[in-house]
């Protein structure tokens, strides 16, 4: 079984309140360009080393890697910051970088030890309502 | 809500005329216990699922985040932990026997590029006392409300329910960038085949194209 994840970028929906949509929908993708990394972490077929689905590769092309991963910017709190500016970067121009783009997500996502004990602990969270379905059948 | 109705219709003629049938199951996934009855229910009727998306995922606006508000579930844990990824995680679980049973099962978890914005730290229960500290739902905190926009971008972190066969790891993150979603989307979408019944597409809770970019 694989697991992927999937980024949809700015989507128009209707949950958005009006100020924000005036500024939003302009730029955002419509619904059928939106499904499209949904669609592609569901069916395309994908390396070992991909398992994030974008619809812009704009991440990519700014290399957000190399100067928001750094612990100087996690320190510091330049990383919020530039990450706030990276996402209306990315509103602004979205519809330049669209495309299924397969790629890889942050540095600290693949943290072994963070997956590992944040699993136990969920695993462990959820325990009673598993047992309780179990004791059910 | 008309037009989400006739949408929903729409949707469920096309696919029945198209050979496939529509099974709609809803849950609240800020509780845990009607995500559990969902999970139930679903892994009773298929015993094999190709495709699992969760899709379901909110986000703190500026009412929600008033501090009259409680940001705490039912079950006492954070409104976007638990609708983000506590729900889904045990959604899952019910339903992971299921998607082994698939030749080649997969699960879709809706993120978003945004989680960069965070390194992790609020989901790492080894740094906050064994718990997350993205998990605890306390509106009291003004240092947390912060803490929880923080974290948002992470609110589907890592660790997905099969951590052996489950490789690579892969994020589980925010369905949408900021001011995209909203605590009334708290819905799920599940769409797949079950085995021995022909092609079949199903969907569980009333997953709205428009909502979630859909």
């Amino acid at each position: 079984m694989r697991a992927v994840s999937a980024c949809p970028a700015w989507v128009v929906t209707n949950v958005t309140d009006d100020q924000a949509s005036l500024l939003i929908h302009p730029f955002a993708f419509q619904a059928p360009e939106g499904i499209s990394s949904a669609l592609g972490a569901a069916f395309l077929p994908l390396t070992a080393k991909q398992d994030f689905v974008a619809n812009s590769n704009l991440a990519t092309i700014v290399h957000l890697d190399l100067f928001l991963a750094g612990k100087f910017a996690t320190v510091t709190g330049l990383r919020e910051v530039l990450c706030h500016g990276f996402a209306i970067l990315l509103l602004f121009t979205q519809r330049f970088t669209f495309g299924t783009h397969l790629t890889r997500t942050s540095p600290e996502s693949y943290d072994l030890g963070l997956q590992d004990a944040l699993f136990q602990w969920s695993t462990k969270a959820t325990d009673p309502w598993m047992q309780v379905h179990m004791a059910q059948e | 809500m008309y037009v989400y109705t006739l949408i929903y219709m729409y949707t469920r003629i096309y696919i029945y005329i198209a050979g496939g049938a529509v099974d709609t199951v809803v849950a609240d996934f800020a509780d845990l216990d009607s995500v559990a009855a969902c999970g139930a229910v679903l892994a009773a009727k298929y015993p094999v699922i190709d495709l699992l998306v969760n899709n379901a995922g909110m986000h703190y606006n500026s009412n929600v985040m008033r501090p009259s508000k409680s940001l705490a579930t039912v079950d006492g844990y954070d409104l976007v932990f638990s609708s983000n990824y506590l729900g889904h995680f045990l959604l899952t679980r019910f339903l992971e026997a299921a998607l082994h049973k698939a030749p080649a099962g997969r699960l879709v978890q809706l993120s978003s590029t945004y989680h960069w914005h965070s390194d992790g730290t609020d989901l790492d229960p080894r740094l906050n006392g064994s718990v997350p500290l993205a998990s605890v739902g306390d509106a009291s905190q003004s240092t947390l409300r912060r803490r929880n926009l923080a974290y948002v971008p992470l609110a589907h972190p890592p660790p997905c329910p099969f951590p052996r066969a489950c490789v690579p790891y892969t994020t589980h993150l925010l369905p949408l960038p900021p001011g995209m979603a909203h605590p009334s989307s708290r819905r799920f979408c599940m769409r797949g085949r079950s085995s021995g019944h022909g092609r079949r597409t199903r969907r569980c809770g009333p997953c709205r194209p428009a909502q979630r970019g859909w």
